[in-house]
């Protein structure tokens, strides 16, 4: 018995030896070609896994960026007019992505935090979502590292984290703008909502009813249902037997969506549907089970077909190019706003320094700040969260209008809000 | 538009897929006396080969759902050939055998068959309404469609040399060796049938629902409830189970909420196995599982 | 054979008296001791503790095994004592005092639920005790006091002496105490009355009535015991990711630990730490292939199962058996 432990844990300590002699990567700062230095740009994102088609995506979209920052042409040049790389005191550099999946794991997490700050030294953590954020605060602070998540969640941002900023728009200041619009223009009086039982679906139907109630709607109904779910046709059930203008199906995932209005159709609601959360063309078409099913369908968070901005038509355009038609949706657009402020704050702060890059970025606001999701953009949030980090776009509403998403209306939320 | 009759309808029809969905487990349970934690995933892959063959190549559905058929039937039976014969007999392994391959073709689904979901349709269109009920064609369908393949399946089992070889090595694997039963044929028919099964249930499942990798997951969980409320080595225990869910599902989300629906099946098979252990048709034979 | 357990002298694993090895286990334990020292950086040190804490859990997990229950639920009791110390220590208990109480929650239910439960054996004890995990997450979802669906963010740090705990050192030396003490525990139980009749049980229920034992109730007491070490595994979790909420602690957490138990082996006690070890470290010298990660690490769980589907424990055994001509199944 002894010997067979023996011969076990000797194995074992080879595995392991092996393995964390393949371990560091090491990502400190190192000259690359001519005279730029490539500093490391770390992100912890969901690469497998449920929440892998929106990681994927996110980790797409900053590779497109990171090239087009580090090459020229593109955006960068071509559209901004800037020179490849970026600029400090003079000295030219490059940013190398390192992207570790997590799996939306909070255990995971940690290693992936920990390995890209001792690692890889990066100073400039982007992260997916909030789950990432609660188990590694200390290990962010004490390292003063730049945190950019995109994602939800409470207790991110505060005075207390000065250098974490948010880049998803706020179900809160989408609702400030949305919901006006539907009460007044579009006319909705009355309306159920259905939503997913995670916490950012609780946060999305929060916040719309409470914005439905404040301008005079009346929320009849109030559902969740069990994250995973394909089967609405309860839920729908009961919302269309209570006979509202509209149903919310707020924070119902995109690829579930078709599945949501045909259901709907299915059961006889002829009536109007919003998603509160962008849905993704080419799924929706596919699974809706007829274009007359989503004809009206109201969704946000999104751009429509039009691409009214040049550099979300060179995102598309570049996006298409490198993972196909298929993968490309109008949401992916806000994907790449991170690395391409931070980029721009560090020049404006002429610095490295987080902290520094931190104050330039919380003051700047568009012209300056361009957005791929549209101007005006900026960054507030000191009315809820006690400081300016949370970036605020307008508010795109689509519709469905034959046969392809078009842009209805573009509202910018309100400023003193938020 | 009345909530009842709706949720019943709903409850059934999402039972009889359910069926379809537990089946294969059960047997792989009861021949094999191992688990299959990738069930889900070769439900997934049934979706996935049905809406290339469907939509892709442009066949008929009917030739679809068949070639799919055919397909998982040889993916079992190759994959019990080349990698099951060392976990024989030893379940544990069993399962973390399994859940390797769920891992994988999980994953594996994202790289090849993209992030994006994909869908079935024009296969069974219109809508109809039964009564009350406001439903359609397709669930409809499917529906018939999976209790065709139920059918087809306890024909198999029982009136078939195949099927009595399944239940006389599920029954007593020794003695059934000692009659003249190959005992490694046998194993890679149970497999292969299972992941037919499986694959039949991904074929109807991704006409109602959407096609997208981690779809298989949920199938899992439910494959597994089933067949524990339904009872070790009972066929007629499993389908009665599978549409017992189905309901309770339907009800508890109208009538209680979404959030508790989930947990409420769960509740339902941890009651089922503390009062009556041998679940809803199993036989009692003593001890249940090995002793 | 004396009713108290083993003398002193038979209890350290030597097969004969020889003073040679004795001091290779202090040395051992130093040396563990000096792990953090030893480390490059806060990342791996990190990693050892990741395998420290998966180690209790694994280990208790085999510890049912002995008695032929899959534990497959193992989360539910991670939950459990993750949730019943967080909740406490939010009320103002020390956390010293959360952590043993966390456990004996998790025991007390073990207990309370094993009565009916422990009766079944083989699969249908795995998907129940992964029903009640399941159950147990709508619990904390709907449950006031429990934090709901968002559960709890910033879960207070423990303090020794008025001081925090901060970064991850304590902790270290915190989730090696609580590891040493379980295989400890499990060590000496082994080797007492109560653990050989354990042993009888698990090689056949009929064998063990026959002699006596009092089988329901063994394996009830077995069962809570490795549930309170998960339970005090559970609270470390909490406090240590600081961040706990309901989904955590299903079917994900549950088939890791039980991987890491299987893969290691469960013929032997150090079976949790060898798969931890090995589960642990793999996937992080993986991280280069991005997202065939997860592929690859599929691969290797079938690799490992098709090769050894006795655990690694197992493979001195099957290298035998190869050299012998013969091959397994």
């Amino acid at each position: 018995m002894n010997r067979k432990l023996l011969v076990a844990l000797v194995l074992t300590v080879v595995l392991v030896g092996g393995v964390l002699a393949g371990c560091a990567k090491g990502g400190a700062p190192e000259p690359g070609e001519g005279e730029a230095i490539i500093i490391p740009f770390g992100t912890c994102s969901c690469l497998s896994g449920p929440y892998a088609p929106w990681g994927l995506s996110e980790h797409w979209a900053q590779e497109i960026i990171v090239d087009d920052i580090n090459e020229g042409g593109g955006c960068w040049g071509d559209i901004y007019g800037h020179e490849p790389g970026f600029r400090v005191d003079g000295q030219l550099y490059k940013w190398n992505l390192i992207a570790y999946d997590y799996k939306i794991d909070s255990a995971e997490s940690v290693k992936v935090i920990n390995r890209l700050v001792y690692e890889d030294k990066c100073k400039f953590i982007h992260v997916f979502v909030w789950v990432a954020l609660y188990p590694n605060r200390d290990t962010l602070e004490e390292n003063k590292i730049f945190v950019s998540e995109q994602g939800m969640g409470e207790d991110i941002i505060g005075p207390e984290f000065p250098r974490t900023f948010r880049f998803l728009q706020e179900p809160n200041t989408n609702a400030a703008a949305l919901v006006p619009y539907l009460h007044d223009e579009l006319g909705f009086n009355t309306c159920c909502i259905i939503g997913d039982d995670t916490a950012d679906g609780v946060v999305y139907s929060t916040e719309y009813g409470n914005w439905m109630r404040q301008v005079g709607m009346q929320v009849l109904s109030e559902q969740i249902y069990e994250p995973g779910t394909q089967d609405y046709t309860p839920y729908l059930t009961k919302a269309i037997a209570e006979n509202p203008d509209l149903i919310a199906g707020l924070k119902v995932d995109a690829p579930l969506m078709g599945m949501f209005v045909k259901q709907a159709r299915e059961l006889g609601y002829e009536g109007e549907i919003f998603m509160g959360a962008p849905f993704t063309w080419k799924e929706l078409v596919e699974t809706c089970g007829g274009m007359e099913n989503i004809e009206g369908l109201l969704s946000t968070m999104m751009i429509g077909e039009e691409c009214p901005l040049p550099r979300q038509k060179w995102l598309r355009d570049e996006y298409i190019a490198r993972h196909g038609e298929m993968e490309w949706d109008g949401s992916i657009v806000d994907r790449a706003d991170p690395i391409h402020m931070i980029t721009l704050a560090i020049e404006k702060a002429n610095s490295l320094d987080p902290d520094a890059v931190a104050m330039a970025l919380e003051s700047m606001e568009s012209p300056e700040l361009k957005s791929f999701y549209g101007d005006p953009c900026w960054f507030g949030g000191e009315t809820v969260f006690g400081i300016n980090h949370d970036l605020v776009t307008p508010a795109h509403l689509i519709r469905v209008t034959n046969g392809r998403p078009v842009t209805v209306a573009t509202l910018t939320p309100p400023r003193d809000y938020y | 538009m009345e909530l009842f009759p709706q949720a019943l309808a709903g409850g059934l029809g999402s039972g009889c897929l359910y069926i379809l969905v537990a089946l294969g487990l059960s047997i792989i349970l009861g021949v094999m006396k191992t688990v299959n934690f990738a069930h889900g995933e070769f439900v997934m892959l049934g979706a996935y080969f049905t809406f290339y063959f469907y939509s892709l190549t442009g066949m008929n559905y009917p030739v679809a759902f068949v070639l799919t058929l055919v397909t998982l039937f040889a993916l079992g039976f190759g994959l019990e050939k080349a990698f099951f014969r060392p976990v024989r007999g030893n379940m544990l392994a069993g399962f973390i055998l399994t859940l390797g391959f769920s891992i994988l073709l999980l994953n594996l689904g994202f790289i090849v068959f993209g992030t994006k979901s994909r869908g079935i349709s024009g296969v069974f269109p219109g809508m109809l309404e039964l009564g009350s009920v406001h439903t359609s064609v397709e669930k409809v369908a499917t529906a018939a469609i999976a209790l065709g393949v139920m059918v087809a399946l306890l024909y198999i089992m029982y009136r078939t040399k195949l099927g009595r070889s399944f239940r006389a090595v599920s029954q007593d694997s020794e003695a059934a060796q000692l009659q003249g039963v190959n005992i490694g044929n046998i194993h890679s028919f149970c497999l292969a049938i299972s992941l037919a099964l499986a694959g039949a249930a991904g074929a109807l499942l991704g006409i109602i629902f959407n096609i997208y990798p981690t779809m298989g997951t949920r199938p899992t969980s439910l494959a597994f409830v089933i067949i524990v409320t339904g009872g070790l080595e009972s066929i007629p225990g499993t389908i009665l189970a599978a549409l017992l869910v189905g309901l309770v599902e339907s009800f508890v989300s109208l009538y209680v909420g979404g959030e508790v629906s989930w947990g409420a099946i769960f509740l339902m098979a941890f009651l089922m196995i503390v009062f009556r252990p041998r679940g809803l048709l199993g036989r009692d034979r003593g001890f249940l599982g090995r002793e | 054979m004396s009713r108290k357990g083993l003398p002193i002298s038979q209890i350290l694993p030597l097969k004969k008296p020889l003073s040679k090895r004795q001091w290779i286990i202090p040395v051992v334990i130093v040396l563990v001791c000096l792990i953090p020292v030893f480390v490059k950086n806060r990342y791996q040190l990190d990693l050892v503790i990741w395998i420290f804490l998966s180690t209790i859990f694994a280990t208790s997990v085999y510890q049912v095994a002995v008695v032929n229950r899959i534990l497959f639920g193992v989360s539910a009791f991670i939950g459990i004592g993750a949730y019943i110390s967080t909740v406490l220590v939010l009320h103002g208990v020390s956390f010293w005092l959360a952590l043993p109480l966390a456990g004996l929650a998790s025991a007390g239910v073990a207990y309370v639920i094993g009565y009916p439960l422990l009766r079944v054996g083989g699969i249908y004890f795995a998907i129940i005790t992964w029903s009640f995990a399941e159950v147990l997450i709508t619990f904390y979802k709907i449950v006031p006091g429990f934090g709901g669906i968002q559960g709890f963010h910033y879960i207070p740090s423990p303090s020794i002496f008025g001081n925090e705990f901060s970064g991850p050192v304590p902790y270290f030396y915190l989730v090696l105490g609580l590891m040493a003490i379980t295989l400890g525990f499990f060590y000496r139980l082994r080797k007492s009355r109560f653990g050989q009749d354990l042993k009888v049980i698990g090689s056949s229920d009929t064998l063990a009535r026959a002699l006596g034992i009092n089988v329901p109730r063994y394996r009830l007491l077995c069962f809570a015991i490795a549930a309170f070490f998960i339970g005090i595994g559970g609270s470390f979790y909490a406090h240590y990711l600081s961040y706990i909420e309901p989904y955590r602690f299903g079917i994900m957490l549950s088939s890791q630990m039980f991987a890491f138990s299987v893969i290691g082996g469960l013929g032997n006690l150090w079976g949790g730490l060898i798969g931890s070890t090995a589960m642990i470290l793999i996937p992080e010298g993986l991280h280069a292939f991005e997202y065939m990660r997860q592929v690859i690490y599929g691969a290797v769980i079938i690799f490992v199962m098709v090769l050894m589907p006795g655990g690694i424990i197992s493979l001195p055994h099957q290298i035998r058996l190869w050299r012998q001509g013969r091959v397994r199944g």
